[in-house]
């Protein structure tokens, strides 16, 4: 019998693991930077996202059950060369350093961030929903009102690249709940490479800077929000096996999951 | 003893159908399944073996799909005809959520399209990863509207990127000029 419970107890306690560390995100609207004319705001649909950015820690669990991700085995089509780049040899395989392992996962490209997600049955969150999550304040659900919120933001976005990584979680929680969306990592969208200024299909397949100078800033809704900006250009510049010190991710999954 | 005689036929018919391994660079390294307009089912590595031109597109989009398509058709004019078997053409479908392999099979008819074009539904994961693998950029504006990049390109048998270009009459002259050049015609 006490068989059966402990069984019993760990089919409830996996079950509950789905969304460990994640909070559930009601459903609201996101003000893109570039509006399209006849739909001002994104409707966000309620859905789940990682309280935290994936930890190297995480990440390694991931890289021992799936070995075509270890680092030197992974095709390049996927990652860059210096895919995990912070990772040590050790025996025979590749491994964060211990003061790593509550660190956020950088040097990880936009394929291997999807791998992760869904073998965890999850998924990237799109450009929307994370911008939507980003832009709580500690208190309230659109900060961006809150008089020094940006600012905060950009004095990141000033000194980021030399800043040496913290462990995920020491900051404060923003009003859902959830750390690290500003100040510690860039992070990697599903949708990352959907940003068409024009919005429509004439326009080159690779990053055409003098289009994204020329359209962008007319096409800002608000050009007081230059961390939106910043983003924006940030993901306009990527492509998905790029793997940079500064840029991680975290995982979200559907309401209805 | 069995399992031994188990262990060995597994040893020898992993050796035998093991698949020859893809270069390291190839775009057929994206997983999935792909349903075609016939309603198989195929992984990408199936189109190993021929070069491909393959572009996105959906059945839905009335302004420069096709074009591509029509560009894509030149291309293939171009070949002769006694060389077009070792070209196929490919389109992905951005929007899989309405284009069932039905509707596939009617745009290819419509389009008039032989037996030389593989039409291929994914799912919206899969999609966004081979357009990650082909450098495009797309966005689903709203139901049934896709912005996406014109993009064209020539892959190799193995499904390495050889070169790219838009999917206009004009866009297409470097994939022509190429394929001419390099004696794949």
């Amino acid at each position: 019998m006490l068989r059966y419970c402990i069984i019993f107890l760990i089919l409830i306690a996996s079950n509950a693991l789905g969304k460990e560390n994640m909070v559930n995100i009601a459903a609201g609207v996101y003000r893109p930077l570039y509006l399209s004319v006849d739909s001002p705001f994104i409707k966000v649909p309620s859905f789940w996202i990682d309280k935290y950015p994936v930890t190297n820690r995480e990440y390694q669990r991931f890289v021992e059950d799936n070995p075509k991700w270890q680092r030197g085995k992974t095709p390049k089509l996927f990652v860059e060369e210096n895919y995990l780049n912070h990772w040590r040899k050790s025996s025979n395989a590749y491994k964060p350093s211990p003061t790593d392992l509550d660190k956020p996962v950088v040097f990880i490209s936009w394929y291997a961030a999807q791998a992760y997600c869904q073998a965890n049955q999850k998924r990237l969150p799109t450009i929307a929903e994370w911008e939507y999550v980003a832009q709580a304040s500690s208190s309230q659900k659109d900060g961006s009102a809150e008089k020094g919120y940006n600012q905060k933001i950009l004095d990141w976005y000033a000194k980021a690249a030399k800043q040496p990584l913290t462990v995920v979680g020491q900051d404060e929680a923003n009003y859902w709940g959830v750390h690290n969306m500003h100040g510690l990592i860039w992070e990697w969208t599903d949708d990352f490479n959907s940003n068409l200024i024009s919005g429509e299909s004439r326009g080159d397949s690779s990053v055409n800077k003098d289009m994204y100078c020329a359209s962008g800033s007319v096409g800002a809704v608000d050009p007081s929000d230059y961390a939106a900006f910043m983003r924006y250009g940030f993901r306009s510049s990527l492509t998905a096996k790029f793997t940079l010190g500064s840029l991680g991710f975290r995982c979200a999954s559907d309401d209805s999951n | 003893m069995r399992v031994l005689l188990i262990a060995l036929l597994c040893i020898v018919s992993h050796s035998i159908f093991a698949e020859p391994a893809l270069p390291d660079d190839s775009v057929y390294h994206v997983s999935g399944n792909w349903q075609t307009s016939d309603n198989e089912t195929i992984p990408l590595k199936s189109l190993i073996g021929k070069s491909q031109l393959i572009a996105l597109i959906y059945t839905g989009c009335s302004s420069s799909c096709p074009l591509i398509v029509e560009s894509m058709k030149r291309v293939e004019q171009k070949i002769p005809a006694k060389m077009r078997k070792k070209f196929g053409f490919v389109l992905v479908s951005l929007t899989p959520d309405t284009d069932y392999p039905k509707v596939l099979k009617a745009f290819a008819e419509r389009k008039k399209l032989n037996q030389n074009w593989t039409l291929l539904r994914g799912n919206n994961e899969s999609v966004r990863t081979l357009s990650n693998a082909l450098n495009e950029r797309y966005k689903v504006i709203n139901e049934g509207e896709v912005a996406h990049s014109n993009t064209v390109t020539l892959l190799n048998e193995k499904g390495q990127i050889q070169i790219q270009g838009r999917g206009t009459l004009t866009g297409i002259k470097p994939i022509i000029e190429f394929i001419e050049k390099n004696d794949l015609h």
